[in-house]
C-alpha cells in the first residue's frame, strides 16, 4: 500500500474518531483548610425540573450508588425520610433552607459526616444524526454533616453527543447515564483536590 | 460400611465444597418489587420483578418467595419500593430469614419511552446497610442493526435483558457480607415522641406519646425518666405506640427526657435525650418596636398606620396573644385575641374593632402573650394619631409697627414636627406677588411694604416629617395702609396628599 492511500485512511479515521473531551470545563469551588476524613455520607434527595419529574429520584439514587461504589457508606434514603417525617419537616427545608441544627442533629443520629446536595439545573435534548442526545447541567454541593459548612461546589454541564467515538458509537443515549457521567466526575475532582479522600477499608 | 464412609467421606466433603462454591450462593436474597418510577413515585413494576426472580433463581441464588415478601410489605406498611429504612430492611430479613434485600428502581424517560435505566441496590439484612450497588442504562437505539448486524429489540427485550445482566454480574462478582458490630446497631427505631404541653410549670404533669419499632421482639417494658421523675409507658391500643404521663422538674430549663429500654433483666438500654421539654416559672420578656412613625418621648406620633414589632426573649411557645388598644378616657377600642404564632409585625391604620377611622389623639397600646405554661408577658406603649388628612397650619395677620406680618402657627393638637413651609400671596387673576418658605413653625413674615393691592390671596403649603402634605389656599388679605387688616379664611378649600 503506497504511503498516499495510508495518508487518507489515517485521515478518514480521524475524521470518524473524534475526541470527546472537548466539553464545557468543571467548574468547582472549594473551602479552604479541608481534612476531613469522610466515611459515611448522606445523599439528600435532589432538586429536579418540573418538566423532567422523578429525574431528580433518580440522579439520588445514580449519586448513591457511585459514592456506595467507591466506598463510602450511604445513610439509606427511608432514614432520612423518617427523620424528616418525626420533625415534621420538608424535604425543602433541609435541601434548600437548613439551619446548621437540622444538619448537626441528622448528623448526630445517624453518624453522617458529609452531606450531598444535588440540583439539577438543566434537561434538554438534542438530535443529532437521528438519535435523541441528553443534554444536562448538575450542580452538586459537599457540606460537612455537623455544621453544614459547604466543602465544595461543583457545577457540570455535558452533552451526550460528547462521548461518540467512531460513527454511532459511543454517545450517551440515556439521562440517566449522563448524571451518572456527570456524578463521577465531579466525585473524581473533588478527590484530586482533596475535599473528599477515598473512605478506609477495613 | 464404616470402611466405605472413611474411603468415600474426602469425595463426599469435596463434592459438597464444590458444589456450595459452584451451585448455591453464600447468601439467600429478598427481592422487593421493583419501583417503576415511570408510573409515579409509587409505582411497582411486578412482571420485572418476576423475570429478577426468575433470572437470579436461574443463577442459583436462594430467593425468598415473593408472597412472602410482599405479605411482610403488607404488614408493616411499606409503600415505597425504590428505598428502605435500616431498621425495615433488618426487620425484613429477619421475618424471611434471608441475607440480603435487593432493591430496585427502574425509570422510562417520559420525554423518550426507548430509554431505560436500571438501578439496584443489595442492602445487609444484618446491618441494614447497602452492600453493593449497579446503574444499568439502555436505548433502543443501542440495538439497532448496523450493516444488517445484530436484531432490533423492544422495551420488553431490553427489560429482561437487564434482569439477566444484573444476574450475571452478582453471579460473578463475590459479594462479602459485612460483620455486623453490635456496637453500632439499636434493635429499635423512635418514629416519634410527642410530649405535651412542651412548656410546662414546675412539677407539672407531661403526658408523652411515643411511638416505636423494633427488629425482632418488643421489649418488656419501656421506662421514660423526665430527670426527677420516672415511669413505665403502657401500650397503646394502636400497634406500637406507648403512653405515660410524668412529673416534670421544678427548676426552669431546658431538661431532656430519656428512655430506657428494658429487653430482660440481664439486657437494658438507654436512650438519652431523645427529646425535651421546658420549665417555666417565669414570663418572657416582651418589646415592642414601633415603625413608620416619629418616637417624640412620651408616645410615637404616626399619621397613616404604625408597625409593631413584637419580640420575646427567651422565645417560647405560646397559648394565644391579645393586643388591646385604649383611648384617653380609657374606652377600648380595639381588642383581638389570637391563637399562636405571634406575628413577626403587626400594622394599626388608627381604626377600631367596628372599621372606624378613630380621631386624633392619644392610644395606650399593650399586647400580651401567654405561653404554654400559662405564664402571661405583657408590654405597652402609647400611640399617637395624627390622620394623615389633618390641617397642619393656621394663618392669621397681624399690624405691628407699621407692619404688615403674617403669623402661621401649627394647627392644635398637630405634634407631628414640620419640615417645611411655602407661602405665596397672589391677586385674584392669579399673579404671584410674593412668596416666602421656612422650615420652622411658628413663623412671622413680613409682607413688603409696598403692595400696590386691595386684597390678596395667600396660600400656604405644608409637608411635615412623616411626609404629610397640606395646602391652605384662598385665604384672603385686604391690604390697606389705615387699617388693621385681619385675614378671612375662604370656605374650607385645603387639600391635603397634593
Amino acid at each position: 500500500m503506497s504511503v498516499n492511500l495510508w495518508l487518507k485512511m489515517i485521515a478518514i479515521v480521524g475524521v470518524l474518531i473524534h475526541c470527546s473531551c472537548s466539553g464545557p470545563p468543571l467548574t468547582t469551588t472549594i473551602a479552604p483548610q479541608n481534612n476531613m476524613v469522610i466515611q459515611n455520607i448522606a445523599v439528600l434527595p435532589f432538586i429536579g425540573l418540573e418538566k423532567q419529574p422523578l429525574l431528580d429520584v433518580m440522579a439520588t439514587r445514580v449519586s448513591q450508588t457511585t459514592l456506595l461504589n467507591y466506598g463510602f457508606n450511604i445513610i439509606n434514603e427511608g432514614d432520612i425520610r423518617l427523620y424528616l417525617q418525626r420533625k415534621q419537616l420538608f424535604m425543602s427545608q433541609l435541601t434548600t433552607m437548613a439551619k446548621s441544627d437540622i444538619y448537626e442533629e441528622l448528623a448526630k443520629e445517624h453518624h453522617i459526616d458529609a452531606l450531598i446536595l444535588g440540583k439539577i439545573i438543566t434537561v434538554e435534548y438534542e438530535k443529532i444524526q437521528g438519535d435523541t442526545l441528553p443534554v444536562i447541567a448538575l450542580e452538586l454541593k459537599l457540606l460537612e454533616a455537623k455544621t453544614g459548612r459547604l466543602l465544595a461546589n461543583s457545577f457540570l454541564k455535558r452533552h451526550g453527543e460528547q462521548y461518540r467515538t467512531a460513527l454511532r458509537f459511543g454517545v450517551v443515549r440515556t439521562s440517566t447515564e449522563l448524571i451518572q457521567i456527570i456524578l463521577t466526575e465531579i466525585i473524581e475532582d473533588w478527590h484530586t483536590k482533596g475535599v473528599l479522600p477515598w473512605p478506609q477499608t477495613s | 460400611m464404616l470402611n466405605w464412609f472413611k474411603h468415600k467421606m474426602p469425595l463426599l466433603i469435596v463434592a459438597s465444597i464444590f458444589h456450595a462454591t459452584t451451585f448455591a450462593h453464600a447468601y439467600s436474597i429478598a427481592i422487593l418489587p421493583v419501583a417503576d418510577l415511570s408510573k409515579g413515585r409509587n409505582g411497582v413494576d411486578l412482571q420485572i420483578t418476576s423475570q429478577l426472580a426468575q433470572q437470579l433463581h436461574s443463577k442459583n441464588f436462594s430467593i425468598v418467595d415473593h408472597e412472602k415478601v410482599m405479605e411482610f410489605m403488607v404488614e408493616h406498611s411499606i409503600r415505597r419500593c425504590g428505598e428502605l429504612d435500616t431498621l425495615t430492611c433488618r426487620t425484613m430479613a429477619n421475618n424471611l430469614k434471608c441475607d440480603t434485600v435487593l432493591v430496585t428502581t427502574i425509570l422510562t424517560n417520559q420525554k423518550d419511552t426507548s430509554e431505560l435505566s436500571f438501578i439496584s441496590t443489595l442492602y445487609d439484612g444484618k446491618t441494614g446497610q447497602g452492600i453493593w450497588s449497579t446503574v444499568l442504562c439502555r436505548h433502543l437505539n443501542d440495538y439497532q442493526p448496523i450493516l444488517g448486524i445484530g436484531k432490533k429489540l423492544n422495551n420488553t427485550d431490553i427489560k429482561q435483558g437487564l434482569c439477566l445482566e444484573l444476574a450475571q454480574y452478582l453471579e460473578d462478582k463475590p459479594i462479602e457480607l459485612p460483620h455486623s458490630s453490635s456496637e453500632d446497631l439499636h434493635n429499635y427505631r423512635v418514629a416519634d415522641i410527642k410530649i405535651t404541653p412542651e412548656l410546662a410549670q414546675a412539677d407539672s404533669e407531661l403526658h408523652c406519646q411515643l411511638k416505636m419499632y423494633f427488629v425482632d421482639k418488643d421489649p418488656e417494658y419501656i421506662q421514660l425518666n423526665t430527670g426527677s421523675n420516672t415511669v413505665i409507658l403502657q401500650k397503646n391500643s394502636t400497634q406500637h405506640y406507648y403512653e405515660g404521663t410524668v412529673k416534670a422538674l421544678g427548676v426552669d430549663g431546658i431538661h431532656p427526657i430519656n428512655l430506657v429500654i428494658n429487653w430482660d433483666s440481664s439486657h437494658q438500654e438507654t436512650v438519652t435525650a431523645i427529646s425535651n421539654y421546658e420549665v417555666a416559672t417565669q414570663p418572657s420578656q416582651l418589646n415592642i418596636r414601633t415603625l413608620a412613625g416619629i418616637d417624640l418621648g412620651d408616645f410615637y406620633a404616626f399619621s397613616r398606620s404604625v408597625k409593631l414589632i413584637p419580640k420575646m426573649h427567651p422565645v417560647r411557645p405560646i397559648d394565644y396573644w391579645q393586643l388591646t388598644i385604649d383611648d384617653e378616657d380609657g374606652k377600648c377600642v380595639v381588642s383581638e385575641t389570637h391563637n399562636p404564632p405571634l406575628p413577626k409585625q403587626l400594622q394599626w391604620s388608627g381604626i377600631d374593632n367596628n372599621r372606624r377611622q378613630l380621631d386624633m389623639g392619644r392610644y395606650n397600646m399593650t399586647l400580651k402573650v401567654c405561653d404554654l405554661a400559662g405564664n402571661i408577658s405583657e408590654a405597652a406603649s402609647t400611640l399617637y394619631l395624627q390622620p394623615k388628612e389633618t390641617e397642619l397650619v393656621s394663618i392669621s395677620q397681624q399690624f405691628n409697627l407699621e407692619k404688615h406680618q403674617i403669623e402661621l402657627l401649627p394647627a392644635q393638637n398637630i405634634m407631628i414636627p414640620i419640615e417645611h413651609w411655602a407661602m405665596t400671596l397672589e391677586t385674584d387673576d392669579g399673579k404671584i406677588v410674593y412668596t416666602t418658605q421656612g422650615v420652622n413653625l411658628p413663623a412671622l413674615v413680613d409682607l413688603p411694604p409696598q403692595l400696590n393691592y386691595d386684597e390678596l390671596n395667600c396660600n400656604v403649603r405644608v409637608l411635615d416629617q412623616l411626609g404629610n402634605r397640606s395646602l391652605i389656599s384662598g385665604t384672603r388679605f385686604q391690604i390697606d395702609q389705615s387699617k388693621e387688616m385681619f385675614a378671612q379664611q375662604s370656605s374650607l378649600n385645603w387639600s391635603a396628599d397634593f
